[in-house]
């Protein structure tokens, strides 16, 4: 979980619970109407192959400590915030102009979509 | 490739388009750009002083739901949604990785990462993860703000935050500095008793029509939905007609025949489609909406569309002429009631007109000793005001009172209420006493189902059957048929239209139509000297004024400053007055109404709380027989309440009581109303007990204040009640408000607040509870929590007298005893 504190960080309360409440009943209001679209929708025509021609075969996991994600700072003082970061290297796939694409996407380790691959990578290499 | 067209708009000083609106950081890949066609504003990924991150903030304040990434990000320019069905609501979307190669895809909760809905084996349903978490978009995806960059960016607080997105709505180039420039937050000028001319009135009444015709363009623009499925089909007159499900959020946007909406389909980026067209028809939450426009019309698609609601000035345009009109036109209205209007102190005018020896108007009930009287004041004064308490015979008064106006040969008359339903009853009373009439609809509304549809303009244009009007006929066949015409041609059917209307309007004794419909321009060359307009509590000061100005000498209103006034959205207009009638401020202003006495919709028993307490004990029930003879019904109040019908009412003859509740009330799931489970349960037992002895679904009715229980009650008696489903769907759930002017058989009042520090929200207002109550015909339960309404100095009262009934109880259904729970002392007096 990230969260950034702020020495100065003022909390309030009644705005905050109420920031959640409209957060709530936004989400709530969505999922309702995907429902009733729902009642009356047709079978979705699925198509969800994954398109292996766009996915090169090496090997994407980095799982060593080793590799160096640049962090896109402010421009100045931003020197010491290159970071170390472990994860996976995620291909994210998109459909432009019905056509489909994939774009990297690094996921950090710490996210429960890296970790569960980390874990199968390891499983499998110890197979 | 990206569509978007950039707007040079004026920007701070130093930072790029795309820095966060809150907070000026702008590194791209810790942005989001809101794609709401009006916004399209940047927001960063960071939480600053806030819980949430500042795009969700805005997402959230706004209500705006999709979003597309930085140019310069990781990602590229990217708009996120749904890979296989399309959505972009991002409180919708979550990644889904693959089983066995390290891919993920965005997919939207329901239907596309449900499981029924994705039945492909590729993909791990299991691991779905949505975008936002914890208040802010996955920090890998848009990246947070480094600690020294938030701490270098402008501080932002939750308040100056919300300001900013009020700010924003009529504004939306507004910046944080605005927030400090004098004059945002000043509160509008409040209404007066009195004015001193028409120019001051209208500087007051102004910029409260003004606020209003914001928030209520602001609310409703702001509800578009998206993923919208279609079930297309054809009206008879050859127009395309979209059918779709709109669900209704809490109390907000209520949609009503005649509403303009925009379909638009995405689908197709090449051929996007849009088309704006009227809703003609509206069943529980289906719409059907007639299109505008035949042309290209997608009707092959039926996934992805999306509405979004066309907001119209008309309303607010006409209220701010007709103000403008009193001020500036002398011969608006007649010296004297300009004055009165204005609250100044004349001399009341009494006129002298020759008396009729009957008041009653043929082909309508004869007319009791109050409504006599009422009808005998009005013609001979030049301004009356009406006050027709629950079941009184206001409509048939106001009927008997035209009928006496025509006969006075003073013009044409003019009758007006603020809703369609009040008009079209009124226009069907008058036209059962033989008079000519002509009800005027909206354009908008002219596909609308009405019962007096043969009286309306349009249809009586349409079926005029004279020669000379043969050619009008003639064009009118060919538009249907080929949908429009050549332009000479057209030029010449609305020239022919237009006179074929004056000439309907002309040969008519009376017109009815909506206080705004007044404001037509069909009608703008018309006077009226005499102007009625019924429901007149329910409307604000500028409308009522709408229909005035055309000419008024002799005023009737007719309402009940006792039940609920006219629905203000905007809390800052409302609290500067408009949601005061005219009818009441002339009240106050110390014009006596008269009050009709005799009520014949309630059992005496039901009537004598409301009429004690609402209308000084003045209320008599009037024999019920005769009355229900004249409607067809020939029923009597005993027949209807003892054959068959077996209830276990505490006292026999008293067909009420107050069903002592210890429920818990809670906040409903859109966090912005409430429900009790127990009185919901409670209901559920009472109307399947009613419906078991006979009662008719039709006759039995549910209030509650809250929308979150009205949903509950509905949701919860269908699925748990003992009988069949649909015998509960039938059975009409609705708020007080949504009541008001209506009656049923039977009433449960469920009330819901239960809560020892807090106050009874809704309940606390005397008129709604006065609507509340005066609903039912022959049966009134009241579901509560004693202790706690007793605090409210007139619940305090209404239990007392239920107590002293002996219909205040508990227990089991089947074995009602008297309850002896301990009443809270009121806090305050009760006038
Ligand atoms: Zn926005
Ligand atoms: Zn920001
Ligand atoms: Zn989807």
């Amino acid at each position: 979980e990230i969260s950034v504190r702020l020495p100065n960080r003022h909390v309030s309360v009644a705005e905050d619970e109420e920031f959640d409440k409209e957060l709530s009943k936004l989400v709530h209001e969505s999922m309702e109407s995907r429902r009733l679209e729902g009642r009356s929708q047709a079978r979705l025509d699925i198509n969800m192959t994954i398109p292996m021609n766009l996915l090169r075969t090496s090997s994407m996991l980095n799982t060593s400590r080793g590799r160096v994600e640049e962090q896109v700072v402010g421009e100045g003082e931003g020197k010491e915030e290159r970071k170390e970061e472990s994860g996976v290297q995620f291909k994210l796939l998109m459909k432009k102009n019905n056509k489909q694409t994939t774009r990297n996407l690094h996921i950090p380790a710490d996210c429960s979509l890296a970790a569960n691959t980390i874990v199968k990578h390891n499983m499998q290499r110890e197979e | 490739e990206e569509m978007y067209d950039f707007d040079s708009r004026e920007r701070e000083v130093d930072l790029p388009e795309h820095a966060c609106r809150y907070c000026g950081i702008h590194s791209p890949s810790s942005v989001v750009r809101c794609i709401f066609p009006n916004c399209r504003k940047w927001f960063c990924n960071g939480r600053g002083n806030t819980s949430g991150s500042h795009i969700i903030n805005h997402l959230v304040r706004a209500k705006h739901k999709e979003v597309s990434l930085h140019s310069d990000s990781p990602l590229g320019e990217t708009i996120l949604e749904c890979y296989n069905c399309g959505c972009r609501n991002v409180f919708l979307l979550g990644f889904i990785p693959a089983k066995t190669e390290s891919v993920v895809v965005l997919l939207c909760r329901d239907p596309c990462a449900n499981a029924s809905g994705l039945k492909d084996m590729n993909w791990d349903l299991s691991q779905w993860l949505p975008l936002i978490e914890d208040r802010c978009f996955l920090p890998w995806l848009v990246k947070i703000p480094t600690e020294q960059e938030q701490l270098r960016a402008r501080q932002i607080s939750a308040q100056q935050i919300n300001k900013l997105e009020e700010l924003w709505k009529s504004n939306p180039e507004s910046t944080l500095e605005d927030l400090e420039k004098p004059g945002v937050d000043d509160e509008p000028q409040p209404v007066m008793l009195r004015y001193e001319d028409a120019y001051q009135y209208q500087n007051i009444f102004g910029p409260l029509v003004k606020l209003e015709a914001d928030y209520d363009k602001r609310m409703k623009e702001s509800q578009t939905q998206d993923g919208v499925v279609i079930r297309w089909d054809m009206g008879l007159n050859k127009k395309r007609v979209a059918h779709f499900l709109f669900p209704k959020a809490d109390n907000e946007l209520r949609l009503v025949p005649g509403d303009e909406l925009r379909l638009r389909y995405n689908g197709d980026a090449s051929h996007p489609w849009q088309c704006v067209g009227h809703v003609i028809k509206l069943t529980n939450e289906e719409v059907a909406l007639e299109l505008r426009n035949n042309q290209g019309v997608p009707v092959d698609q039926t996934h992805g569309f999306s509405v979004d609601f066309v907001w119209k000035s008309t309303s607010f345009d006409r209220m701010q002429a007709a103000m403008k009109t009193f001020a500036v036109d002398e011969t608006s209205v007649s010296g004297y009631i300009y004055h009165r209007l204005l609250g100044h102190d004349v001399e009341s005018q009494t006129l002298r007109p020759t008396l009729p020896k009957r008041f009653s108007a043929p082909g309508l009930p004869e007319l009791n000793h109050s409504q006599v009287f009422a009808v005998k004041t009005v013609l001979q004064k030049s301004l009356t005001l009406i006050q027709g308490p629950p079941g009184t015979g206001k409509t048939v008064t106001s009927a008997s009172i035209v009928y006496q106006l025509v006969q006075q040969n003073q013009g044409q008359v003019l009758v007006c209420a603020p809703s369609n339903v009040a008009v079209d009853q009124l226009t069907e009373k008058i036209h059962a006493s033989g008079l000519k009439v002509v009800r005027l609809c909206a354009k908008s509304r002219e596909a609308v189902n009405s019962p007096v549809e043969f009286l309306t303009l349009h249809y009586q244009v349409r079926h005029l059957d004279t020669t000379d009007k043969s050619e009008l006929h003639k064009l009118q066949q060919l538009k249907d048929e080929q949908g429009e015409l050549s332009s000479a041609d057209e030029k010449r059917y609305k020239s022919l239209k237009r006179g074929a209307e004056r000439d309907v309007l002309m040969n008519a004794d009376v017109i009815c139509c909506t206080c705004v419909g007044a404001g037509d321009p069909r009608l703008s060359n018309l006077r009226f000297r005499q102007v009625l307009i019924d429901e007149s509590t329910q409307a604000t000061e500028p409308e009522c004024l709408i229909p005035l100005i055309l000419g008024a000498k002799q005023v009737i209103l007719v309402g009940d400053h006792c039940q609920l006034g006219p629905v203000i959205m905007c809390k800052k207009a409302a609290k500067a007055g408009l949601s005061q009638s005219l009818f009441e401020r002339l009240v106050i202003l110390g014009i006596k109404p008269i009050r009709l006495q005799v009520q014949y919709r309630m059992h005496p028993c039901l009537s004598e709380f409301p009429s004690n307490t609402f209308y000084e004990g003045t209320l008599q029930n009037g024999e019920r027989f005769r009355e229900r003879k004249l409607r067809g019904a020939g029923v009597t109040i005993n027949e209807r309440l003892y054959k068959g019908i077996d209830f276990p009412w505490p006292v026999p003859n008293k067909p009420m009581f107050f069903y002592y509740c210890l429920g818990q009330e809670e906040i409903s799931a859109s966090g912005t109303s409430y429900l009790n489970r127990t009185e919901a349960t409670t209901c559920e037992k009472i109307v399947t007990h009613f419906l078991k002895s006979g009662v008719n679904p039709s006759q039995i009715g549910v209030i509650t204040p809250y929308e979150g229980q009205r949903a509950y009650i509905v949701n919860y008696m269908q699925r748990t009640g003992s009988l069949r489903p649909q015998l509960y769907k039938e059975i009409e759930v609705a708020s007080v408000d949504s009541f008001q002017g209506r009656e049923k058989d039977f009433i449960i009042l469920s009330c819901v607040r239960s809560n020892e520090h807090q106050g009874i929200g809704f309940l606390n207002d005397p008129r709604r509870l006065n609507v509340a109550l005066t609903r039912s015909r022959y049966g009134l339960v009241i579901l509560g929590n004693p202790k706690v309404l007793s605090k409210q100095p007139l619940w305090n009262n209404l239990l007392v007298h239920f107590k002293e009934n002996e219909t205040l109880v508990e227990g089991p259904l089947n074995n009602l005893k008297q309850s002896m729970v301990q009443f809270s002392k009121p806090k305050k007096f009760f006038p």
